[in-house]
């Protein structure tokens, strides 16, 4: 069960999509959300789709990976096409005893599958291709555009590098306390609400114990290197803009722009 | 305690309660997309043991690590947050002022009744027809998918008092519980 846990799905690598700036990509991606939202014709979700596909093959990543994002969701996606289809009054196309299947809700069904499906797959793209601890140095650096280090940033964005740090460390504690808990007779995953979260004493407390033992041998390890906090700390890797970056900016914002224009002024889209 | 010291203890708290948010189930009676987990424990001990910001961090963090596992477009989240701050913040708070027992307790029963109405609120005015026009459901669907569970669901005032307003009582009252019981042990152990 706990092998399911996709939180360290980044994939290390060389591709130019690897190599662009975090801050590049978050932007990006926040360009391409909206652009998603603001898809109207079917020229845009096919150049889209071909463009989510070609970013793919350009990070070197298996196709197998579009897949593995959308699969989580596919029960989602299920649910909104036929309840779309079945639920949405217009022109009949399939009819069954008392169900009814219409054209305008299948096809508003299957464009928000799309959209729900471009969404996934474009934010693995970013997921995939960036290190947690890249997503955070951007993050931080995005939040302070004005102060070169410090101020609430700097300390979020180092606790959110120790918490994603320390999941893979707990997951396996946890599992091991577990194993060791089921071997003197505990039962998880059994019997009603009330039970279910007794059975999971013999398993909070070690766990609880363990993590608040490392989280002090962390803060003696960071002090005893002298942190303290983010003012005047410099850094192995300096996060730097190439031409690539506002390339791949410019490129989406024009997109953006263009799925807009095609949405206001063409009319007649879905 | 020194700055690094709460830095790095609210961290592990909120990675622990990432790691117990994947350990969630449905209950029986209430729709599929209120789920139960025990992520809000570790919120209740760093808020307890590090006070009410200490809360508000861990959920944060909690909910950004969750994010790229969304399967409500980020809208689940953004209730998980809301609605657990709004327990965490007040017992926590509580509990600051005199660090008691008592206090304890009356600070998580504070904070279940506060929680209880937030979830109501927020989840009737914004989060549920949020989620609706996200993926293009009309609101019915999604009273549907509550009368599956629970079929005395009629409309949207049933599905607030019949639904999230027992599960968020239910959720709070036994997180208190769970919290009590361990941050006792924990803390006998940890002398905090």
């Amino acid at each position: 069960m706990l092998n399911d846990i996709t939180i360290g799905q980044y994939f290390p690598g060389q591709s130019i999509v690897h190599r662009l700036d975090p801050r590049a990509k978050i932007i990006g991606l926040t360009l391409f959300v909206a652009m998603v939202f603001t898809l109207a014709h079917w020229p845009g979700y096919a150049g889209t789709g071909a463009g989510l596909v070609l970013s793919y093959v350009a990070a070197g990543l298996p196709l197998r990976l579009l897949a593995r994002a959308v699969r989580p969701l596919s029960f989602l996606l299920l649910f909104t096409v036929a309840m779309n289809a079945l639920m949405l009054p217009g022109e009949v196309i399939w009819h069954w005893k008392f169900v009814s299947v219409s054209r305008e809700g299948l096809i508003q069904g299957l464009t928000l599958a799309v959209r729900l499906i471009y969404l996934i797959v474009g934010s693995s793209l970013l997921t995939y291709t960036t290190s947690p601890i890249a997503l955070t140095d951007a993050l931080e650096r995005l939040l302070s555009p004005g102060r070169r280090r410090g101020g609430p940033a700097h300390g979020l964005a180092m606790m959110m590098s120790i918490a994603l740090r320390f999941i893979p460390t707990l997951i396996g504690e946890t599992d091991r306390i577990m194993k060791a808990q089921a071997s003197r007779g505990a039962d998880f995953g059994h019997g009603n609400i009330v039970r279910r979260a007794r059975n999971m004493l013999p398993l909070l407390v070690p766990l609880f114990v363990s993590a608040f033992r490392r989280a002090d041998e962390l803060a003696t390890a960071m002090e005893a290197r002298c942190y303290r906090g983010g003012e005047g700390r410099t850094r192995m890797r300096q996060l730097k803009m190439r031409a690539g970056d506002w390339v791949v900016i410019a490129g989406l914002a024009i997109l953006l722009v263009m799925s807009l224009w095609m949405r206001y002024h063409q009319g007649g889209g879905v | 305690m020194t700055k690094t010291k709460w830095m790095s203890k609210c961290a592990i708290m909120a990675a622990v309660a990432a790691v117990l948010m994947f350990f969630d189930f449905s209950l029986p009676l209430f729709p599929v997309f209120l789920k139960f987990d025990l992520s809000e424990v570790p919120v209740m001990i760093a808020g307890f043991a590090l006070g009410p910001w200490a809360a508000v961090t861990a959920e944060l963090m909690k909910n950004i690590i969750h994010l790229p596992a969304t399967t409500t477009m980020a809208t689940g989240e953004a209730a998980n947050f809301i609605v657990g701050i709004s327990l965490a913040v007040p017992a926590a708070w509580l509990y600051s002022c005199r660090r008691t027992l008592p206090m304890a307790v009356i600070g998580m029963a504070t904070g279940v009744v506060i929680m209880t109405v937030t979830g109501v609120l927020v989840n009737g005015l914004i989060i549920v027809p949020l989620y609706a026009k996200l993926l293009g459901l009309p609101l019915e669907t999604v009273l549907a998918m509550a009368r599956a569970a629970n079929p005395y669901i009629a409309n949207q005032r049933d599905l607030l008092l019949l639904c999230f307003a027992p599960f968020n009582l239910l959720k709070g009252v036994l997180v208190s519980l769970v919290t009590l019981v361990v941050y006792k042990r924990v803390s006998r152990v940890l002398g905090i």
